[in-house]
């Protein structure tokens, strides 16, 4: 039976993990390399026959719980009272749409990896905390409770704030590091709010059971909690709580400051943990409680605007960004934006279909980012590329397809799902419509902005000096000097997501019948849909969306046609005459946003923090202070009584003797003689 | 039952004993005769035989049965094969750390496995004793090799004086047992637990000899187990004892006693009004005295010793919750005993793992002893420093490890058995116990090492090192998932 051998998907990079910690500096870089992108790789075969004995199963049978334990045995990991939680899987199509994704596209990762990160000392260290995210993120999408997941929530985080913060003899490093961590703690209270209210509403945390013990997920499907009928106003708490602690995770209005600083982690780190995997953990655990979070209309609509204006947000920033990393850290933010806007407006199967195409050709366009720096020595400003075509061209026409993909040219993968989510927004009731106007002008941005960093990169004039490369510090730079293509371990990944990148919206475009969405169907709980087939509305919208696309790529590339000398629309001596109001300072400053953030949290949260130091100073410690001198005094007292000579000893036990004797039968007189 | 049967029956039932007494035998005979040079082969030939005793116990615990064996005297439930269990793992911990350290220390001598399996056996007789006659053989056949055990650096004064003065108390404690079990006898009759318990259940009367021998029990069982004011010797005895015998003191005499504790005070459980006071100003003082006297201990193997007694008083806390009862021939424990028996196993993890590191670190002829001699240990020594590392927090009771979910059992028995007092000496005094567990840590990872470094480096011990390995997968592993111990520990969950 192939569902008893799930375990093995997160044990296999969960060995990858131990064996690298411990074993890996002895063994070498080749073997480390190897095992870290095979374990993955197996994991994506493994799935990969999980998935073909699901799809044969009848569609109501399409849910599967196994033990994570060899075996596949369920066992209670925590069990007190009627607190009950397995350490096991929940198997079903979502569980399993996310493994492949985080075992292909992480395994592709992985094998980018050990070309771009072969001149690194700390190779064996990169390998063990990518291997220990991928566990912890296969933990984190086969959960079958809210709290297994909250596990993987956790490490997941653990791992990024370890991988931003991977070269930290560089301050800048290990502060970015610091603030990806420090913005995820306040979602991650909303999530534990979240959960804790869930089990004190339902009484467990599991997603789906039995007839006789439901999981919550059943029991908000039926408008039921363990005390009566669910309550729309508890739903709305807990709803908004976890949305809180998506917001977190995956980079949403206001808490997504930390996304584009974590780009200071290696470019595989961006790709797989910042661009393909876990800032898309949001977006699954919302869609994994679709059932919950759609008996909650002030939620939805709520997930949904943030997600829109994110969206909007984000790609505005990154119109005007000149360093390549940065423009693709907003573009992540803004596309998880387009995310939640599907999963807002009831679409939780668009949303999800926008995560795996994302997945590819983000993956795809922050690999190739990287195979750009690593061709340059280092360098990530954009202002200092260009001419880069015909120099490393493998790089060049997989990141072009990557770019068709993201701007939602038509056909290629972007198109599809990003087509359906907006088609969704625009059926859907209430403010359906502006949501989706303002999706179609982010769409317009998405399609400028990309063509600008595909211009700046790759069509204009070179700017840089040849001679010069690898000055720049910076750590893609390795030995050979000189612009060149990189090795077949990063350019393979590359072509391979490329040809996902344009084909692999297929799966779920009308064409195929919709199959992606009709397979995702059992496991989420869609409340707005697409009509099916090619029907008017369908085409009109779909019209429109190509129409902005193309129209974004054609104005991008007529502005820049003329100014390929310097890459720039706007001269530097006019940049310099803007003042901090002007649309372009408003956009670079990042709408100020990160400055206010700045100047609340640090300024008036700082003066709290003194007083509170004061406090912890002077209060709490002079009480524990004294506490322990006492302590410590008594104790020396007491060492006295130590004296060595066992006579001491003896007597002492005497004493205790006669005191127990004495004491007890003092004790049982009224026993004794009643 | 037929007599032949009952005896082969009666036999089966003790076979790990057997084993060990017998594996004792061959070691001993081996090595006199046989192999005479060759003392790894003695220490070998003993962690064969326990090991083998350790498969015999753990199919006799899956087999879920139990029995009287040799008519009532001895009795194998669910309480007597956990403790052996127990027992066994201590013993194989102990025989895999002192391969290698004996013959550094010079102290290769084929006794010493020899004695420890006698004295492992006298253990897990205490822990099978349904007659009090039994139980004081038991702790005879212990106490006797230990004694032995302590002194068996024989050119050393320190071990010497260890020791004769555990002898010396030993003994005195030993005839405070021995007073115990004839009054108890006078005042009922038996020396027999369960027909003692029937005794009183029938609504037998308290007499003053009664309690006085409840008493002694106490205060006899009490010096094995180390509980204040019996603690003395404990500190003086475990400095300067070898370190391998002072981990496997530290583990199988407190396993047993306590074994021997959950027994008789269940026996005597329907006068639990007249002993439960005792028991409950034993663990206070224990516990705060323990702990109090470990803070300004300088020397690594005393501070230990204070912690161990710190730890007696953390037990004692769940014996003061006990209650277990047969019920159509089979023995549920109550939460109290089921805490106990899960912290004496945690207890003989992080206890025998923490000594285990200090033996690993000993070079010829000299043990690593005070404070300062950790200072550093993270840049010299990172296996030994990092292991201990996981000892200290799992006895300061620090998830996520054994020793925080067995002080957690136990507090949470002492709150269901209303012994609220006690849960709350417990958490204070735990507080205290975070002190100087984390002293050691901030001795290893944040001090620099201090002088030169030494010149001579510690022989690379692998079968010690293997010891402390399994110490450690055990800590965590059950610290992290205690479910599975379930199927082992049938008390445990049943």
């Amino acid at each position: 039976m192939i569902f008893n051998w799930v375990w093995l998907i997160p044990a296999l990079p969960l060995f990858g993990f131990l064996f690298n910690a411990f074993l890996g500096k002895r063994v070498g870089k080749t073997v480390v390399g190897w095992l870290a992108s095979l374990v993955v790789l197996s994991g994506f075969a493994l799935s990969v026959s999980v998935l073909a004995a699901l799809l044969k199963l009848p569609e109501s049978e399409r849910q599967r719980i196994v033990g994570l334990f060899p075996g596949g045995v369920v066992i209670p990991w925590i069990h007190i009272g009627n607190f009950r939680v397995n350490y096991a899987a929940l198997v079903d199509p979502l569980s399993l749409l996310m493994c492949l994704i985080v075992t292909g596209v992480g395994g592709l990762i992985h094998v980018y990896a050990t070309g771009y990160m072969a001149e690194d000392q700390d190779y064996a260290r990169f390998f063990t905390y990518f291997n220990l995210f991928i566990f912890f993120m296969l933990t984190l999408v086969l959960a079958e409770n809210m709290l297994l997941l909250f596990v993987g929530w956790e490490g997941v985080g653990l791992c990024s704030y370890l991988l931003i913060s991977f070269w930290y003899e560089d301050k800048n490093n290990a502060l970015a590091g610091n603030k990806a961590f420090i913005v995820n703690r306040i979602g991650d209270v909303g999530f534990a709010l979240g959960m804790m209210l869930i089990f004190a509403t339902f009484g467990t945390l599991s997603f789906y059971g039995t007839a006789a013990h439901p999981g919550f997920l059943q029991m908000a499907a039926r408008h039921i909690s363990a005390h009566g009928p669910l309550l729309i106003s508890t739903a709305t708490v807990i709803g908004l709580l976890l949305f809180i602690g998506a917001c977190g995770k995956s980079a949403q209005f206001p808490l997504y400051v930390w996304l584009p600083d974590a780009m200071a982690g290696p470019t595989p780190v961006s790709a797989l943990i910042h661009a393909a995997t876990m800032v898309t953990a949001g977006v699954v655990m919302v869609s994994r409680c679709s059932p919950l979070i759609t008996d909650s209309a002030t939620v939805m609509i709520v997930i949904a605007s943030v997600g829109c204006f994110t969206a909007f947000l984000a790609a505005s920033i990154g119109l005007v960004q000149n360093d390549i990393k940065k423009v693709l850290a907003y573009s992540t933010v803004s596309q998880l934006g387009y995310m939640f806007l599907g999963c807002g407006v009831g679409a939780f199967s668009a949303g999800m279909f926008h995560v795996t195409t994302h997945a590819f050709f983000k993956g795809l366009l922050f690999l190739g980012a990287g195979s750009v720096i690593h061709a340059l020595g280092g360098e990530q400003d954009m202002r200092r590329m260009g001419g880069l075509k015909n120099r490393i061209p493998i790089t060049h026409w997989t990141m072009a397809a990557a770019w068709f993909a993201i701007a939602g040219f038509p056909l290629f993968s972007g198109f599809w799902s990003k087509d359906e989510i907006l088609g969704a927004a625009y059926v859907s009731p209430d403010a359906g419509k502006v949501l989706w106007f303002v999706g179609v002008v982010t769409a317009l941005m998405t399609a400028f902005y990309m063509s600008r960093l595909m211009w700046k990169t790759f069509y204009t004039n070179q700017r840089f000096n040849e001679a010069e490369l690898g000055a720049h510090g910076g750590h893609g730079g390795h030995g050979h000097p000189g612009v060149h293509e990189s090795p077949p371990s990063m350019t393979v990944p590359l072509i391979i997501l490329a040809a996902l990148s344009v084909c692999g919206g297929f799966i779920g475009s009308p064409f195929m019948g919709d199959a992606f969405q009709r397979y995702l169907a059992p496991a989420v709980r869609n409340t707005t849909a697409m009509p099916e087939g090619i029907t008017g509305t369908v085409l009109v919208l779909m019209v429109i969306s190509s129409l902005v696309a193309v129209a974004g790529i054609l104005w991008a590339m007529s502005l820049y046609g003329k100014r390929r000398e310097t890459g720039d629309l706007i001269p530097a001596a006019a940049k310099a005459k803007m003042g901090p109001a002007s649309p372009y300072r408003f956009l670079l400053n990042l709408w100020y946003w990160d400055a206010l953030c700045n100047k609340v949290a640090i300024g008036y949260g700082g003066v709290l923090g003194n007083s509170l130091k004061w406090f912890d100073t002077y209060i709490v410690d002079g009480v524990v202070n004294t506490l322990a001198w006492i302590v410590g005094s008594l104790a020396s007292g007491f060492r006295r009584t130590q004296t060595g000579f066992v006579r001491n000893y003896a007597l002492t036990m005497l004493i205790g003797v006669v005191a127990v004797v004495v004491g007890m039968l003092w004790g049982s007189f009224h026993f004794m003689f009643k | 039952m037929n007599g032949a049967s009952h005896i082969a029956s009666s036999l089966s039932a003790i076979l790990p004993i057997l084993i060990l007494m017998g594996t004792a035998c061959v070691a001993l005979m081996g090595d006199v005769f046989i192999w005479k040079r060759q003392r790894a082969l003695t220490g070998i030939v003993a962690l064969i035989g326990s090991v083998w005793a350790l498969v015999v116990n753990l199919q006799q615990i899956l087999g879920y049965g139990s029995s009287e064996p040799f008519s009532g005297s001895l009795v194998y439930d669910s309480l007597s094969q956990t403790t052996s269990l127990v027992l066994l793992i201590a013993t194989v911990l102990s025989v895999l750390l002192a391969i290698t350290y004996l013959r550094n220390r010079g102290l290769e001598l084929g006794e010493y496995h020899v004695l420890l399996l006698f004295s492992a056996s006298g253990a897990m007789l205490m822990g099978a004793a349904n007659d009090l006659i039994m139980l004081f053989i038991g702790i005879e056949v212990l106490s006797v090799a230990l004694y032995v055990l302590a002194g068996i650096a024989r050119t050393e004064e320190r071990s010497e004086e260890a020791a004769i003065k555990y002898f010396l108390l030993g003994a005195f404690a030993s005839g405070f047992l021995l007073y115990g079990i004839a009054l108890v006898y006078g005042a009922t009759g038996t020396t027999n637990l369960q027909q003692i318990n029937h005794l009183f259940s029938a609504k037998a009367s308290i007499t003053p000899i009664l309690v006085a021998g409840i008493g002694l029990l106490i205060v006899g069982l009490g010096f094995k187990a180390a509980l204040v004011p019996f603690h003395q010797w404990t500190p003086d005895v475990y400095e300067g004892a070898p370190t391998s015998v002072t981990a496997f003191m530290a583990a199988a005499a407190k396993v047993g006693a306590f074994a021997a504790f959950l027994r008789i005070m269940n026996a005597f459980m329907p006068v639990q009004p007249a002993w439960i006071t005792a028991i409950q100003v034993l663990a206070i003082l224990t516990m705060v005295f323990g702990n109090l006297l470990a803070v300004v201990q300088d020397n690594v193997k005393r501070m230990l010793a204070y912690s161990s007694i710190a730890h007696a008083g953390y037990v004692l806390v769940a014996v003061a919750s006990t209650g277990m009862i047969y019920r159509h021939a089979v023995l549920y424990l109550s939460q109290g005993d089921r805490a106990a028996m899960f912290y004496l196993l945690a207890y003989v993890f992080m206890t025998v793992g923490a000594f285990g590191v200090l033996v690993l670190l000993s070079r010829s002829g000299k043990d690593y002893q005070t404070m300062n001699d950790l200072k550093g240990l993270a840049r010299t020594h990172p296996f030994a420093a990092y292991t201990m590392m996981f000892f200290m927090l799992s006895l300061g009771g620090i998830p996520p490890t054994m020793g925080f979910l067995g002080k957690w059992l136990i507090f949470n028995a002492a709150i269901s058995a209303h012994q609220v007092t006690l849960a709350i000496v417990m958490a204070l005094a735990s507080v205290v116990g975070i002190y100087y567990y984390l002293r050691v840590v901030w001795m290893m990872c944040f001090q620099e090492p201090e002088g030169a470094p030494a010149t001579e480096h510690p022989v690379n011990d692998w079968a010690a090192r293997w010891s402390v390995i399994v110490s450690l997968a055990g800590t965590l592993m059950f610290g992290v998932l205690p479910a599975l111990l379930s199927p082992i520990m049938t008390g445990l969950y049943h």
